[in-house]
């Protein structure tokens, strides 16, 4: 089934990064109106337990998803723009991210050094909890449009596969029939990983 | 067992003392001259066979890179894997 509000933070990426597009590569996609309060890697870093570590940073995503949608609202009022980009689902395991900045410089700085994607594409985040053997799971999800997709697949090769996948194996346009499949899709993709 | 396979609680440890004088290749060379001195000696409290899964993904890591990306600096890795040296006497 389809979350309604999936569905409007992959919009809203594709709203925003439209309307980003041209801005260097270093600069667009961490705009400063979205700017997290601290990075992934200061959080991993503050939290002393996992959990803390998973609500922190599922706390600024849902921060930043707000203010992005909330900006975008006040620009466009309810006459949202029509986007027809095409993109994919991303996937970040945030624990199994082991902070040796290789993704962030085989990719010019398109992912940081917690293999992040940047945060104005950010989409989700959810925490799993399995219990035997005790795991916890920060999943961050975010919408990558086409034009990025060699840098990604770069990043997943140099991050050993372990991080780093693809959330939806087709690359599909934002409509939305489309999405649904999508968001379906990524539900699959986090109960196989 | 692999890395991911770890309880997130046992990579979290790892990752903690991998971290402790920053992320990426600069955390890496501080802590190893840490080690090779003696001022950082091995994490008490993470047993051998964690510290093993990490040092076999990071070897795995750094044995593909080395095939697929020659040309690429993965000095972060080699720092590591010798700090593991140090503390598994391996």
């Amino acid at each position: 089934m389809l979350s309604d509000y999936l569905a409007d933070r992959i919009r809203d990426a594709a709203v925003w990064y439209n309307e980003s597009a041209g801005a260097p590569l270093t600069a667009g996609f961490r705009s400063s109106a979205l700017k997290p309060k601290y990075s992934f890697f200061e959080v991993f870093r503050m939290c002393k337990s996992v959990e803390s570590v998973a609500k922190y940073q599922a706390t600024l995503v849902g921060d930043v998803c707000l203010a992005r949608n909330v900006l975008i609202r006040d620009r466009h009022g309810s006459n949202l723009p029509i986007v027809e980009t095409i993109g994919r689902l991303l996937i970040l395991d945030t624990f199994s991210c082991t902070y040796d900045g290789l993704t962030a410089d085989s990719t010019s700085g398109f992912f940081d050094e917690s293999d992040c994607p940047p945060w104005d594409l950010w989409i989700d985040y959810e925490i799993r909890v399995d219990s035997s053997p005790r795991h916890v799971r920060g999943l961050l999800s975010a919408w990558i449009p086409q034009e990025y997709f060699a840098i990604v697949e770069e990043a997943i090769v140099v991050s050993g596969g372990e991080a780093l996948s693809w959330g939806s194996s087709e690359h599909v346009g934002l409509d939305a029939v489309s999405i649904s499949a999508f968001v379906e899709e990524l539900g699959r993709s986090v109960f196989a990983a | 067992m692999r890395w991911k396979s770890l309880p997130t609680d046992a990579r979290k440890a790892v990752n903690d003392v991998m971290t402790e004088f920053g992320s990426g290749p600069d955390g890496a060379r501080k802590l190893l001259e840490q080690a090779r001195s003696g001022a950082r000696p091995r994490p008490s409290t993470i047993s051998d066979d964690t510290l093993r899964v990490y040092r076999d993904f990071v070897q795995e890591k750094f044995d593909e890179l080395s095939k697929l990306r020659p040309d690429k600096n993965i000095d972060v890795m080699r720092d590591r894997l010798e700090i593991y040296r140090l503390w598994l006497g391996e």
